[in-house]
C-alpha cells in the first residue's frame, strides 16, 4: 500500500467514523442485547462467537483445525486454517474486508444470496466478531491469505489503530484473532475458565466430524493442553454420553441425509423478496442404556436447542413408528439372562401400540440439523421452529432405522424389551392413578407434614424444604405464613440416581416433595401447575446438609428438570457464626467475614463465637432474621447452563459406577472447602 | 479444576455492605454443576477423613471410638450391672 492510499483510507475512515462508532458504542452500552449477560457466561460468549466463525469456515469445507490459546493477563487467541477474512476493499464501506467485518454490525458473509461465502452458518445476524471487538480492551487480527500476512489492531472498544497492513510473506493460511475483554464491561470477572471452554469445544468437535480443536492454557506451569478430534462425530458423542450408564448393546445407530426447504432470499439490488430451495442436512445417532430416563440432545447449526423443536419431533415420530413396526413383525422377544437359565418372553400386544414416552426410557440420542434459514421460537429461543424439518427428519431417519433393526436383531430385541417394560410401567401407573381418582374426590392430598402457606398465588409462594423435624419446628415459627410453606424432611432422602423408578415412587419422602410442589414428575411434569415459584433447600451448614442438598438436586434434576431450568430452585444460606457483643448479635457467613467483624468490633482473639452446626441451634427469631426473611436473607439460585455437563456429573457422582466417583474425589481432593473433622 | 478453585474464591468473596449485623441480603446465581461438585466433595471428603476409615492401630472407626470412650467415662466396666444401650446412645450423641 502506498503512502497516498494510506492517507485516503484514513480520511475516508474519519469521514464515516461517526456511524461506525455509534454502532459499536451501542454494543458497549447494551452488551446484554448481543451476548446475553456481562457475567462469566457473557465473557465466554465472546470466545464462542469467534470459534463459531471458525467452525462456519470448517463447515464450508475450508478449515479443519481450530486452536485456542489462553494467555496470561486474560488474553485469548483463536486461530483457524481457513481461507482468511477477505483483505480487499469492500465497495460499500470503502474499508478492507477485515475492518468491515470487525467494526460494522450486520456485515459478514453469511446472509445467503448468490455471492455469499457460506451455505450454512451458526451466526445469523453478522454481529459476532464486531461485538467481540466492541467489548475488548484491544483486539488484533492477523490474516494469512494467498501467501501474505496482514495485520490490524483495534483498541478501547473497536477504534482502529492503523488500517490493515501487509507485513510480508507467509506460508500459513487462515485467520488469527487475539483479544483482551474489557474489564470495564465485564465487571464480574474477565478470567476465562479452562473447563468451560474445554466442555464447549469438546461438544463442537463431536458435532463437526473430522474437525480438530485444540485448547492450550499458557497461564499455568506446566501448561495444560487438550485436543479434540472425532472421526465418528455424533456416534462417538453417544458412546461418550453412555460411557458410565451401562449401554444395552455396543452398536450405535447412525444416519445422515438431507431434504429441501423453501427459504426466502432478498434481491440485493431492489430489496424485493423471493424464495429459493435450500438444502437441510440432518444427522442422528442413537443408543439405549440401562437407566430409566432419556438423554436427548438436539442441535441446529451447532447451537443446542434445549427446548427441542421440529427436528426432535420428527426423530421421535420415526423412532416410535419403526420400533412399533418391528415389534409388530417379531411379536415375541426372549430375554436371556446370563446368570440364570430363566428365560423370560416378552410379547407385543398390537392393541397397545408404543407411545413416544415408552421409547424414551433409557434413550440416548443426538439429533443435529444444518439449516440454511433456521427459525427459533419458545421462551428462550431454543426451540427449532422450521416445520418442514419434521418431515425431513422422519423421512431420513425412518428407513435407515428400519435397516438397522433388521441388521442388528440382538440390539433390536434389547430395545424392544426395554420399551415393553416401560410401556408396562406406564400402563400400571395409569391404572393406579385412575384407582386413586375413583377412590377419593380430592385428586392430590397434600402431605401431612407440609405446613402450607395461606396465599394461593404460586408466583409469591415459597416452599422451604428443611432438614430435620427440629429445624422444621423453628422454621414454622419463623416463617411468614402468608406465603412461606415448610416441608420438613426426616434424614436423608433416597438417591434417585441409583434407585429404580418403582422404589422412587414408593418412597414417602420423595412422594411428599412431589405432591407438595404439585407439578408432577418426569413425562407428566407441568410447570404451570407448580404451587411455588421458589423452592428453597434449607439444610444445616454442615457436610450432611451438603449431602442432603445434593440428593435433593439429583431428585429435581432427574424428575423435575423444568423447575431448575425455570430457575425455581434456590438454596438458603444460613450463617455459620454468631458473635454476641454488648447484647447485640453479629452474624458471619464465612470465616473471612468473621475475621472482618471481629476486627471491626475490636475483639480479642479469644473472644467467644458460636459456630452453628445446624439450623436446630437457632431459635425462630434468629432463623427468621438471618435466613428466611425476604429483606435480609441470602439465597443461591440454581441455574443450569451446561446441561450435558450436568448430566455427566450426576451420573458420575451419584450413579452406580464407582470408578468415576473415585477419580473425581482423588482429582479434586485438594480443592475441598469445608472439612468436618 | 480451576472451576472449583474459582468457585471457592467466588463464595468467600463478600460484597462490602452492612457490617453492623453481618447480614447481607440478595440472590446469587450458582451453576448446578459447580454447586453439586463442591457440595459433593465436602461431604465425600468429610466422610473419608472423619467417618469411614478405620484406625490403623486398632481398627476402630471414630464412631466406635466415641462409644467406647463414652462407656469408659461413665464407668461401665464388665464388673458393673447392666445398663440399657439407650443411656450410652444419649451420652454419645448429646
Amino acid at each position: 500500500m502506498s503512502e497516498t492510499n494510506d492517507n485516503n483510507a484514513s480520511k475516508e475512515y474519519s469521514g464515516k467514523s461517526l456511524t461506525v462508532l455509534e454502532g459499536l458504542e451501542a454494543v458497549r452500552k447494551r452488551p446484554g442485547m448481543y451476548i446475553g449477560t456481562t457475567s462469566i457466561e457473557g465473557l465466554h460468549h465472546l470466545v464462542w462467537e469467534i470459534v463459531d466463525n471458525s467452525i462456519d469456515e470448517a463447515l464450508a469445507g475450508y478449515a479443519n483445525h481450530i486452536s485456542i490459546e489462553m494467555k496470561p493477563d486474560n488474553v485469548i487467541s483463536i486461530t483457524d486454517n481457513g481461507r482468511g477474512i477477505p483483505v480487499d476493499i469492500v465497495e460499500k464501506t470503502g474499508k478492507s474486508g477485515v475492518e468491515t467485518v470487525l467494526t460494522i454490525l450486520h456485515a459478514g458473509g453469511k446472509f445467503g444470496g448468490e455471492n455469499s461465502g457460506y451455505k450454512v452458518a451458526g451466526g445469523l445476524h453478522g454481529v459476532g466478531a464486531t461485538v467481540v471487538n466492541a467489548l475488548s480492551s484491544w483486539l488484533e487480527c492477523t490474516v494469512y491469505k494467498e501467501g501474505r500476512e496482514y495485520f490490524i489492531r483495534f483498541e478501547s472498544g473497536g477504534h482502529v489503530v492503523a488500517p490493515l497492513k501487509d507485513i510480508g510473506p507467509t506460508k500459513l493460511r487462515g485467520t488469527k484473532i487475539t483479544f483482551k475483554p474489557d474489564p470495564t464491561i465485564f465487571t464480574e470477572s474477565t478470567e476465562f475458565d479452562y473447563d468451560v471452554i474445554k466442555d464447549h469445544i469438546k461438544q463442537m468437535a463431536f458435532l463437526n466430524r473430522g474437525l480438530k480443536i485444540s485448547l492450550i492454557d499458557h497461564r499455568i506451569e506446566p501448561l495444560k493442553e487438550v485436543t479434540f478430534y472425532y472421526e465418528g462425530g455424533i456416534s462417538e458423542y453417544v458412546r461418550d454420553l453412555n460411557k458410565n450408564k451401562g449401554p444395552l448393546f455396543t452398536e450405535v445407530f447412525y444416519c445422515e441425509g438431507d431434504g429441501v426447504a423453501i427459504i426466502p432470499v432478498m434481491n440485493e439490488t431492489d430489496g424485493s423478496m423471493s424464495t429459493k430451495e435450500g438444502r437441510v442436512e440432518i444427522e442422528a445417532a442413537v443408543q439405549y442404556n440401562a437407566t430409566s430416563y432419556e438423554s436427548m440432545y438436539s442441535f441446529c447449526n451447532n447451537i443446542r436447542t434445549s427446548e427441542g423443536g421440529f427436528h426432535e419431533d420428527g426423530f421421535m415420530m420415526a423412532l416410535t413408528r419403526e420400533l412399533k413396526n418391528y415389534a409388530e413383525e417379531k411379536k415375541n422377544f426372549v430375554l436371556k439372562e446370563e446368570s440364570n437359565k430363566n428365560k423370560r418372553t416378552y410379547s407385543y400386544d398390537p392393541k397397545e401400540p408404543f407411545r413416544q414416552e415408552d421409547v424414551k426410557e433409557g434413550l440416548v440420542a443426538i439429533v443435529s440439523v444444518r439449516h440454511p434459514n433456521p427459525q427459533y421460537k419458545g421462551q428462550t429461543k431454543n426451540k427449532l421452529g422450521n416445520e418442514e424439518v419434521r418431515a425431513i427428519a422422519s423421512q431420513v431417519i425412518g428407513p435407515k432405522l428400519k435397516d438397522f433393526l433388521q441388521e442388528n436383531p440382538d440390539a433390536a430385541s434389547k430395545i424392544c424389551i426395554k420399551v415393553l417394560n416401560a410401556q408396562r410401567a406406564r400402563i400400571a401407573a395409569d391404572k393406579a392413578r385412575e384407582a386413586i381418582r375413583k377412590g377419593s374426590i380430592e385428586l392430590t392430598t397434600l402431605p401431612g407434614k407440609l405446613a402450607d402457606c395461606s396465599s394461593t398465588d404460586p408466583v409469591k409462594c415459597e416452599l422451604f424444604i428443611v432438614e430435620g423435624n427440629s429445624a422444621g419446628g423453628s422454621a414454622k415459627n419463623a416463617r411468614n405464613r402468608e406465603f412461606q410453606a415448610i416441608l420438613p424432611l426426616r434424614g436423608k432422602i433416597l438417591n434417585v440416581e441409583k434407585a429404580t423408578q418403582e422404589k422412587v415412587f414408593d418412597n414417602a419422602e420423595i412422594g411428599s416433595i412431589i405432591t407438595a410442589i404439585g407439578s408432577g414428575y418426569g413425562n407428566i411434569f407441568d410447570l404451570e401447575k407448580a404451587r411455588y415459584h421458589k423452592v428453597i433447600i434449607m439444610t444445616d451448614a454442615d457436610v450432611d446438609g451438603s449431602h442432603i442438598s445434593v440428593l435433593l438436586l439429583t431428585l429435581f434434576y432427574r424428575f423435575m428438570k423444568p423447575l431448575i431450568e425455570a430457575g425455581y430452585i434456590y438454596i438458603a444460606q444460613p450463617p455459620l457464626y454468631k458473635v454476641t457483643y454488648h447484647q447485640k448479635d453479629y452474624y458471619a457467613y464465612n470465616d473471612d467475614q468473621l475475621l472482618e467483624i471481629k476486627k471491626q468490633l475490636n475483639l480479642k482473639d479469644g473472644y467467644p463465637t458460636q459456630r452453628y452446626k445446624g439450623l436446630g441451634e437457632m431459635d425462630a427469631d434468629q432463623l427468621k432474621e438471618t435466613t428466611m426473611d425476604m429483606d435480609n436473607r441470602k439465597l443461591l439460585q440454581v441455574t443450569m447452563e451446561r446441561a450435558e455437563e450436568a448430566d455427566r456429573v450426576f451420573t458420575d457422582l451419584m450413579g452406580d459406577e464407582v470408578d468415576p466417583r473415585r477419580d473425581f474425589i482423588i482429582n479434586n481432593a485438594r480443592f475441598v472447602k469445608n472439612l468436618d473433622t | 479444576m480451576s472451576e472449583l478453585e474459582k468457585k471457592i474464591v467466588d463464595e468467600t468473596e463478600e460484597t462490602p455492605g452492612e457490617i453492623a449485623s453481618g447480614i447481607v441480603a440478595g440472590i446469587t446465581p450458582v451453576e448446578i454443576v459447580n454447586q453439586i461438585k463442591s457440595a459433593f466433595l465436602d461431604y465425600a471428603m468429610s466422610v473419608i477423613v472423619a467417618r469411614a476409615i478405620p484406625d490403623v492401630r486398632d481398627g476402630l472407626k471414630p464412631v466406635h471410638r466415641r462409644i467406647i470412650f463414652g462407656m469408659n467415662e461413665s464407668g461401665m466396666t464388665p464388673d458393673k450391672p447392666h445398663k440399657k444401650s439407650a443411656r450410652i446412645v444419649g451420652d454419645v450423641m448429646g
